[in-house]
């Protein structure tokens, strides 16, 4: 179980770091997810949609091929505190100009000191976060 | 649909794959890497085997690009007050961007609320920026005018 869980996530961010990687280099995209989804109102408008509709496809189709991996909804968590969660990470990742795509992947990647800055913050507040609302 | 869009469609796609196998779709995988008891090192290890792969493929193929931000940009205040709002609405909604997105059509509650409220906090964001910059061009104008008058 443990040496699985290890597998899977060292194995999965090599996946995800392949598809930011060949997205900086092949389509010149630094762009996270998060500016993807402001890039939807710009005039960039048509590559940031064609990379969320891969990823919400994507999302459809393993959902039902492996719903378990989905899990359930965030323990300890109301329906409104998710919603507000939800609020809090878009207006903050757009203030902070990154979330944990572009911060913590693309920046730290390039040693961007705003980046390393910005990554330490998202963990140690959602850590204090947890602490405060317990799950 | 042209050989970079396919590329990008891909890069969606291939993203949600590698999120979803580091159980990040599952938001009590995420909550438990923020906490002492019943610690998961899933998104920590997601974190470091992205990081090798991102490096490798820029020192591979190089970034013959524009598009990166400049790098020397400062730390500045509203860079950390976004990064605590982040980190707050991390630990509270047990998700961030990428899995929230790749969860949107999945049909749970949770998940459609939270993207719902990242749209929301984002569109927000960008409008509110777009008038203080309207504002700001306008007043520029003004001051010009007076200025040459």
């Amino acid at each position: 179980m443990m040496v699985n869980t290890w597998i899977d996530g060292l194995a999965g961010g090599a996946i995800v770091g392949a598809s930011t990687g060949v997205l900086l280099v092949a389509a010149r995209q630094s762009r996270g997810v998060s500016g993807m989804i402001a890039a939807l109102f710009g005039a960039d408008r048509a590559i940031a949609a064609t990379f969320l509709a891969g990823m919400v496809g994507m999302g459809a189709l393993l959902h039902v091929a492996f719903p378990v991996a989905f899990g359930g909804a965030p323990p300890g968590r109301a329906l409104p505190v998710v919603l507000l969660g939800g609020a809090l990470v878009g207006l903050g990742a757009r203030l902070a100009n990154g979330c944990t795509s572009g911060h913590g992947i693309l920046g730290l990647a390039r040693t961007a000191r705003r980046s390393m800055v910005a990554s330490a913050i998202f963990v140690v507040a959602a850590t204090l976060t947890v602490r405060v609302v317990p799950l | 649909m042209t050989r970079t869009r396919l590329v990008v469609l891909g890069c969606g796609a291939t993203f949600a794959v590698g999120l979803t196998l580091a159980g990040m779709e599952d938001p009590s995988v995420i909550l438990h890497s923020f906490t002492v008891d019943g610690f998961d090192p899933r998104l920590a290890l997601l974190l470091i085997g992205a990081l090798v792969v991102q490096v490798a493929i820029t020192r591979i193929w190089g970034t013959k690009t524009n598009a990166q931000p400049q790098a020397k940009a400062p730390v500045d205040r509203r860079l950390v007050f976004g990064s605590i709002l982040f980190g707050i609405g991390w630990g509270l909604g047990g998700m961030c961007p990428g899995p929230g997105v790749t969860a949107a059509l999945s049909g749970a509650p949770h998940a459609a609320l939270f993207v719902i409220g990242l749209v929301a906090g984002i569109v927000f964001h960008d409008m509110v920026e777009r008038r203080h910059r309207r504002r700001a061009i306008h007043g520029h104008a003004v001051l010009e005018k007076t200025r040459h008058s």
